[in-house]
C-alpha cells in the first residue's frame, strides 16, 4: 500500500461492548495508518486491560498519565505541582518520555489503571482523558487513536467530546449489537456519527446477517475483521498480531477513517 | 463523573468557581478547592448544597449573603 498523501490531523475513539476487541481493532488499524506513512498516537484510555502495549510490541507500557498529577494514591498530597498538562495545548513531542512509549510511527500513552481493591472510582481518570483530548494538538500526518473504556460511560463523562470519529467494535453477538444501537444514538446526541467495524466474523454469512441488523439499526460498517487464528495467537500469547488475514483487512477501515471529512 | 464543580450562590445568580474539584478543605472561613490539574483556589463562603449523585457539584454561599 502506498503513502498516504497529506493526511489531516484526527482524532478516532474506537469503543464497543467489553471483549468485542476494541485493543485488536486499534492496534490493526494502527499498523495500517502507519504503513501509510501516518503517525499514530494511541490513547490507552481502558482503565482494566492492561496489555495493549504487548499487542503493539512495546517491551514495557509507559507510565500513566495519572502519575503527572501524582496518581490517585499520591493525589491528596502532590497536588498543586505543575505539569505538562496544565498547558493550553499538548504536543505529542511535548510528552515527557517516560510518559509515551513508541515503535516504528506508533506511540503510546496511557491515562492510568485500576490497580488495588477499593481503590475508589475510576473518575479522575475520565477527567483527565476528556482534557488531554481536548489540550492534544496534532500535527499533518499525525493521528490519535483512543482505545475507550467498555460500554458507553465514557459518553456520559463526555470524553468524546474533541474525538472527530467514533468507531465502534462489533462482535457477533445479541449483545454487541445492543451496545452498537445505544453507542450510536449517544454519539449522534454528541453530534458525531458511530460507523461499525465487525470484528471475530466467523463466514461471510455471519458478516452478512450483521451488516443487516446494523444496516435496520442506520449503521454504517466500515470493514470486517475474520476470526484470524493469529489474532487469537497473539491474545493468548501477549504479543504483536502477525501479518495474515486480520492484519491485511484492517487496509479497507484504514481507507474509510483516512478518507472520512 | 465524581468530580465535582464549585459554584458561588450569590443570591440572584450562580457563579462556577472551579470544574473537576478533587478535593476542598476547610480554613478558616472558606474553603480551598483543587482541581484534577493543580489548580488551587481560596474561596471565602459556606457550603450550602453538596451534589454527589446528579450533576456533582457544591454550592458555597458568601457568609455576608446568609
Amino acid at each position: 500500500m502506498g503513502l498516504q498523501a497529506e493526511c489531516e490531523p484526527m482524532k478516532v475513539s474506537v469503543c464497543g461492548k467489553g471483549g468485542s476487541g476494541k485493543s485488536t481493532v486499534v492496534a490493526l488499524l494502527a499498523n495500517a495508518i502507519r504503513d501509510r506513512g501516518v503517525s499514530v498516537l494511541i490513547i490507552d484510555s481502558d482503565e482494566s486491560n492492561s496489555g495493549l502495549f504487548r499487542m503493539l510490541g512495546l517491551e514495557s507500557p509507559p507510565v500513566p498519565l495519572m502519575e503527572l498529577v501524582g496518581g490517585k494514591a499520591a493525589l491528596r498530597r502532590k497536588m498543586g505541582e505543575p505539569n505538562v498538562l496544565e498547558q493550553d495545548e499538548i504536543t505529542v513531542e511535548a510528552i515527557p518520555s517516560p510518559y509515551i512509549h513508541g515503535r516504528d510511527g506508533v506511540k503510546l500513552v496511557s491515562i492510568g489503571k485500576v490497580l488495588q481493591s477499593f481503590e475508589g472510582c475510576a473518575c479522575p481518570m475520565g477527567v483527565l482523558t476528556r482534557e488531554f483530548l481536548k489540550k492534544l494538538r496534532l500535527m499533518k500526518d499525525e493521528i490519535a487513536i483512543v482505545d475507550m473504556e467498555a460500554g458507553v460511560e465514557h459518553f456520559g463523562r463526555g470524553i468524546d467530546e474533541a474525538i472527530d470519529q467514533v468507531i465502534l467494535v462489533v462482535e457477533p453477538s445479541f449483545e454487541s449489537l445492543t451496545v452498537a444501537e445505544k453507542v450510536q444514538s449517544l454519539a449522534t446526541g454528541m453530534d458525531k456519527k458511530a460507523r461499525a467495524v465487525l470484528n471475530k466474523v466467523p463466514s461471510d454469512v455471519v458478516a452478512h446477517k450483521l451488516e443487516r441488523e446494523l444496516s435496520n439499526k442506520n449503521i454504517e460498517v466500515i470493514g470486517s475483521i475474520p476470526n484470524d487464528p493469529l489474532v487469537f495467537d497473539s491474545c493468548l500469547e501477549g504479543r504483536a498480531i502477525d501479518r495474515g488475514e486480520a492484519f491485511n483487512s484492517a487496509e479497507k477501515i484504514c481507507d474509510a477513517v483516512l478518507s472520512e471529512e | 463523573m465524581c468530580l465535582s464543580t464549585v459554584y458561588m450562590d450569590s443570591g440572584d445568580k450562580q457563579e462556577e468557581i472551579m470544574k473537576d474539584v478533587a478535593r476542598i478543605e476547610a480554613e478558616g472561613r472558606g474553603f480551598w478547592l483543587m482541581n484534577l490539574f493543580g489548580e488551587r483556589r481560596f474561596i471565602e463562603g459556606a457550603i450550602q448544597i453538596v451534589s454527589l449523585m446528579d450533576g456533582h457539584f457544591v454550592t458555597l454561599k458568601n457568609q455576608e449573603n446568609t
